[in-house]
C-alpha cells in the first residue's frame, strides 16, 4: 500500500504541469479549511447555524467548481466535451463562482 | 452550393412551421382551461386558492417586507400563524411581480385577475417546456407531440384551470423546466447549465413542497449512471455544481429552513454528493498509477471504505437524532398503512386516497397505453452516447412516478408529464416509421445492408485491425454481386408488405383518429369535471336550464355584512381558508392547520352534547358556528358525510371521551334517523344539522337526500346556539353562540321558564 502511494506521489510531482499544481494547492487549502471549520462545528460551537452552513458549504462548492475547470481545461479531456472549448470553461467557473458567493453571502444573514 | 440552399429554405421552413405549431399549442392550452371564466365568472376556486389570494393581496397592498414577516392573527384563532415563514412564497411572488411590472408600464389589470389567469399562462409555458425536454430525449417531431399531449391533458388541466391559484400552477413548470435543465447540463458537462439548473430548482423550492421529488430523481439519476458504468466527468461537474448552489439556495426559504442539511429526503443527495467525489479521485489517481492493478485495489479500498464510513455516518447520526427522519407525509407514500393509524389528518384528505384503474383513463386517455411503449423505445435509445442518459432519465423516472401515482391520487400531476413525454416518444416513433417515403427509405437500407454484410466478412476474415480502410476497399470489391442481389429482393418487397402506400395510409389514419379522440375526450372531461369553481355548483333545472347554486358565497357575504369585525367564526378545516377569504373573519382552524390538537378540539365541539361544547366554544371566544348540510339538495360533501372523520381525530386526542363506537347503533349500523346512537343525537352537529329541518316538508316525513333517510317529525332542538342564518338551500347554516344567561342560570331552565311565562 505504502508503495502505491510513493509511486503515486512520485508520478503526480513529475507528471503535472505547474499550473494545475497551483490550482492543486488551493483545492488543498480549501479542503483544509473546510475540515478546520467542520471540526470546530463539531466539538466547540456551531452557532450561528446558517453563518457554519454558508461558509462551509461555499468552500465545498468553490471547491469542485475549482476541480471542474481542473478537468474541463485538460486537454486530454476535451473528446467529453465537444461544446466546451478551455475558455468557455474558464467563463462557466466565474459565472459559477459567482452566484455561489452571492447565495452564500445573502445566507449569512 | 444550390444543394445548401435550397437546406437552408428547408430549415427555415420546419422552424417556421415549428413555431406556429408551438403557438399554437400554447393557444391550445390556455383555451382549453377558460371554461369557468366563461360559464361562470372569473373567480378563484375551491379552498387552497383562497389563501393563496389573500396572501397576494397582502404581498401586493403592503409590500414585501411586510409579506415576508406577516404575523395572521385572524386564523388559527387565538394561536395566531406566522405565514411569512410557513407558507411556500414562489406563487404569492410572481403574481405580485407579474402585478408590479403590468401597473409600471400602465396596465391596470387588477391582481383577482392576475390569480385567476396565471395558472392557464403558466401552463402554455410547460407545454413549451415539455417540448424542450423531449428534444433532448428523442428531437422534435416527438417533442411537438409531447407538448400538445400535455397542453391538453385532463391530468394536469384538473390543477391548473383559469381560477385555480395553487401551487401546482407553477410548481409543474418548474418541475420539467428543472429537469430540461438538468438534462441539457448533462449532456454539455457545463458548471454554467448546472448553476442555471440550482437556480430553477430554487425557485421550485420556494413553490411547492413535491421539490423533494426533484432532490431524490436526480440524484436517483446520477446514481443509476455511476452504476451502469457511464460515470464522465460532465455529470461529475453538472451534477456537483447544482448540487451545491442548489442546496445553498433552496436554504434561503424560510420554511424550508435547515431541512436540505438535516432530513432524511435530502440525505440521498449528499450520499450520490459523496459517491461522485470519491468516484473523480479516483479517476484522478488513476493517470499516475503504472498497472492497472495497482491502480484496481486502490480503487476498490477506497470505494469500499467510503461507502462503509458514509453509511455509518448516517446510521449514527439519524439515532442521534441529527438527521430528522422521513416525515409523516412522505414516509406515508411508503408505508400506506401508517396515515390512517398515526395521523389521521393526512389520511382524512380525499386527494390522499389510492388512485383507482378508471381515473387512470379519465386523466390520461390514450396516453396510459403509450406510455409502456414510449418507456420501451427508451431502452432502445441507451447505447446512444448523447441522448441515453436523458432516456435513462425518462426510465428512472416514469417508474418512481408511476409508483407515487398508484399510491395517491394527487400524485397523478407528478406522472402526468412523464406520461406525455414517453407517449409521445411512442408515438413519434410509429409515425417516423409510416410517414417516410418507402424509397427514401430503401436507399438507406440497400446501404445499411451493404455494410452489415461486409462487417460479417471482415468478423468472419478474423481481421483483428478494425480500421476503415479495409472496409472501405472490401465495399468497392464485392458490391456489385451482393448487392444487385440486395437490390432485387427490395425492389420485390418494396411495394408490398408494411411498407406499401395502403398499409401506411391505414395506420396513418388510425393514428389521427386516435388524436381526434383524445382531444375530444380531454375537451369533455375538462369542460364537465374539472372546470367546476366548487364555490358556485352548476345544476339542471327539470326545464333544462342551468341553475346555479351560490349559497356559499351568500353565507360568506352575510358574515361578512352582518357580524361584527371580530367575530369568531368556528367550522370544520375544510372551509377556513374561504371564510377567511370571502368572509374575512376570524378562524379557527383552516386546510393549512397541522396542530392535530387544534383540529381535535374542533371535532370534539361538533362531536360532543352541547354542555360540553358551549364549555369549550366560550373558552376560544368563538360567536358563531358554521355547518354544511347537503340533504335539501343531495350534495354529498357536507359535515355529517365526514362527521366520523371529526370523530377519529379528536378520539385520538381524548380517547377517554370520545368513542367511535358510540355514535353506531347496537348492531353496528351509522344511522341518522329515529334509530340513531343516542350519542349522535346529541351531538352538537346533528342538532345543528337538523333543526327545523322537518317544518319544511309540512305534513310529510323529513327525507335527507343523501342518506336517503326519513328523519322524525320532531326535530331537534338547541339550547346554547341559535340560528342565525341558512342559506337559500340550505347548504350553509350558521349558529350564533349565545352569550351566558344574564342571571346565571342554565340554558335548559331558561328556555323552560321562557316558554312557561308566554303560557
Amino acid at each position: 500500500m505504502t508503495s502505491i502511494i510513493g509511486n503515486l506521489l512520485h508520478s503526480y510531482n513529475n507528471k503535472t504541469p505547474s499550473q494545475y499544481k497551483l490550482l492543486d494547492s488551493f483545492l488543498l487549502v480549501l479542503c483544509l479549511s473546510a475540515v478546520l471549520e467542520f471540526v470546530y462545528a463539531l466539538c466547540i460551537d456551531n452557532t450561528p447555524y446558517n453563518a457554519f452552513l454558508g461558509s462551509f458549504i461555499s468552500k465545498v462548492g468553490q471547491f469542485i467548481l475549482t476541480v471542474n475547470l481542473r478537468i474541463q481545461s485538460n486537454p486530454s479531456n476535451a473528446h467529453h466535451f465537444t461544446q466546451i472549448s478551455p475558455e468557455r470553461s474558464f467563463a462557466d467557473f466565474v459565472f459559477a463562482s459567482l452566484l455561489l458567493h452571492f447565495c452564500a453571502i445573502s445566507f449569512l444573514g | 452550393m444550390a444543394g445548401s440552399a435550397a437546406n437552408n429554405t428547408n430549415n427555415t421552413l420546419k422552424s417556421l412551421l415549428k413555431l406556429f405549431t408551438l403557438l399554437a399549442i400554447a393557444g391550445a392550452a390556455i383555451s382549453s382551461r377558460l371554461f369557468s371564466v366563461i360559464r361562470h365568472e372569473s373567480i378563484i376556486h375551491e379552498f387552497d386558492p383562497w389563501f393563496n389570494f389573500r396572501a397576494t393581496k397582502v404581498l401586493v397592498n403592503h409590500g414585501f417586507k411586510h409579506f415576508w414577516n406577516w404575523y395572521d392573527n385572524t386564523s388559527w384563532y387565538p394561536l395566531g400563524r406566522a405565514t411569512g415563514g410557513t407558507l411556500y412564497p414562489g406563487l404569492m411572488l410572481t403574481s405580485g411581480l407579474i402585478h408590479n411590472i403590468l401597473h409600471s408600464i400602465n396596465i391596470p389589470l387588477d391582481i383577482r385577475n392576475i390569480c385567476v389567469l396565471l395558472a392557464p399562462a403558466f401552463s402554455a409555458l410547460t407545454a413549451y417546456t415539455t417540448y424542450l425536454f423531449t428534444k433532448e430525449v428523442k428531437d422534435a417531431r416527438a417533442g411537438l407531440l409531447a407538448a400538445i399531449f400535455i397542453a391538453i391533458v385532463p391530468g394536469y388541466i384538473s390543477r391548473s384551470v383559469a381560477g385555480s391559484y395553487d401551487n401546482e400552477a407553477i410548481a409543474i413548470f418548474l418541475l420539467m423546466f428543472t429537469f430540461y435543465l438538468w438534462v441539457k447540463s448533462l449532456r454539455l458537462g457545463s458548471a454554467f447549465w448546472g448553476a442555471i439548473t440550482a437556480m430553477s430548482y430554487y425557485y421550485m423550492v420556494s413553490a411547492w413542497g413535491g421539490y423533494a421529488f426533484i432532490i431524490n430523481m436526480i440524484p436517483l439519476h446520477a446514481f443509476v449512471l455511476v452504476l451502469m458504468g457511464r460515470y464522465s466527468p460532465r455529470l461529475y461537474i453538472s451534477y456537483c455544481s447544482f448540487y451545491t448552489i442548489g442546496t445553498l439556495a433552496s436554504m434561503q426559504v424560510p420554511f424550508v429552513g435547515f431541512n436540505p442539511v438535516g432530513t432524511a429526503d435530502h440525505m440521498a443527495a449528499l450520499g450520490v454528493f459523496g459517491l461522485l467525489q470519491l468516484i473523480a479521485f479516483s479517476t484522478l489517481i488513476r493517470q499516475h498509477l503504472p498497472s492497472k492493478q495497482q491502480f484496481d485495489t486502490l480503487l476498490r479500498s477506497v470505494l469500499v471504505l467510503g461507502f462503509v464510513v458514509g453509511v455509518a455516518a448516517m446510521a449514527l447520526a439519524s439515532h442521534k437524532g441529527v438527521i430528522a427522519p422521513w416525515t409523516g407525509r412522505f414516509y406515508s407514500l411508503w408505508d400506506t398503512g401508517y396515515a390512517k393509524v398515526h395521523i389521521p389528518i393526512v389520511a382524512s384528505v380525499s386527494e390522499h386516497q389510492p388512485t383507482s384503474w378508471p381515473s387512470f383513463f379519465f386523466d390520461l386517455q390514450m396516453l396510459i397505453y403509450l406510455f409502456p411503449a414510449g418507456v420501451f423505445f427508451c431502452f432502445h435509445r441507451l447505447s446512444d452516447s448523447i441522448k441515453g442518459e436523458a432516456s435513462v432519465f425518462v426510465i428512472i423516472y416514469a417508474v418512481f412516478g408511476s409508483y407515487f401515482a398508484s399510491v395517491m391520487v394527487r400524485l397523478m400531476l407528478t406522472l402526468t408529464p412523464i406520461v406525455c413525454v414517453a407517449a409521445a416518444v411512442a408515438l413519434s416513433t410509429l409515425l417516423d416509421n409510416y410517414i417516410q417515403d418507402p424509397d427514401v427509405e430503401g436507399e438507406h437500407q440497400v446501404e445499411n445492408k451493404e455494410t452489415d454484410h461486409n462487417t460479417q466478412h471482415n468478423v468472419s476474415h478474423n481481421t483483428s485491425q478494425k480500421a476503415f480502410t479495409p472496409k472501405n476497399k472490401k465495399t468497392k470489391k464485392d458490391t456489385s454481386i451482393s448487392s444487385t442481389r440486395e437490390k432485387v429482393i427490395e425492389k420485390m418487397q418494396e411495394k408490398a408488405g408494411i411498407r406499401a402506400p395502403d398499409a401506411r395510409l391505414v395506420v396513418l389514419i388510425n393514428v389521427v383518429l386516435m388524436l381526434i379522440f383524445f382531444v375530444f375526450h380531454s375537451t369533455w372531461v375538462t369542460s364537465n369535471a374539472y372546470s367546476s369553481p366548487s364555490v358556485v355548483l352548476a345544476s339542471k333545472t327539470p326545464q333544462g336550464e342551468t341553475l346555479y347554486i351560490d349559497d356559499f358565497r351568500e353565507a360568506y357575504n352575510w358574515l361578512n355584512q352582518t357580524t361584527s369585525e371580530d367575530a369568531v367564526v368556528g367550522s370544520w378545516w375544510d372551509y377556513g381558508y374561504q371564510l377567511a377569504g370571502m368572509a374575512g373573519r376570524t378562524t379557527l382552524v383552516d386546510n393549512n392547520t397541522w396542530n392535530n390538537t387544534h383540529i381535535a378540539t374542533v371535532g370534539k365541539i361538533m362531536a360532543s352534547p352541547e354542555e360540553v361544547s358551549y364549555d369549550i366554544l366560550r373558552k376560544h371566544d368563538v360567536t358563531h358556528l358554521l355547518v354544511v348540510f347537503g340533504g335539501l339538495l343531495g350534495y354529498s360533501g357536507d359535515d355529517i358525510n365526514k362527521f366520523l372523520w371529526m370523530v377519529r381525530i379528536s378520539e385520538g386526542v381524548w380517547p377517554d371521551e370520545i368513542h367511535e363506537r358510540d355514535y353506531f347503533t347496537p348492531r353496528g349500523e351509522f344511522r341518522m334517523d329515529e334509530g340513531a346512537a343516542p350519542a349522535m343525537k346529541n351531538s352538537v352537529l346533528y342538532k345543528m344539522v337538523y333543526h327545523r329541518f322537518a317544518e319544511l316538508f309540512g305534513s310529510r316525513p323529513a327525507v335527507d337526500r343523501v342518506r336517503q333517510i326519513q328523519l322524525p317529525k320532531k326535530g331537534p332542538q338547541l339550547e346554547s346556539l341559535e340560528e342565525a342564518f341558512t342559506s337559500e338551500n340550505w347548504l350553509v347554516r350558521i349558529y350564533q353562540v349565545k352569550q351566558p344567561d344574564f342571571l346565571g342560570r342554565s340554558f335548559k331552565d331558561a328556555i323552560a321558564f321562557e316558554k312557561a311565562a308566554r303560557i
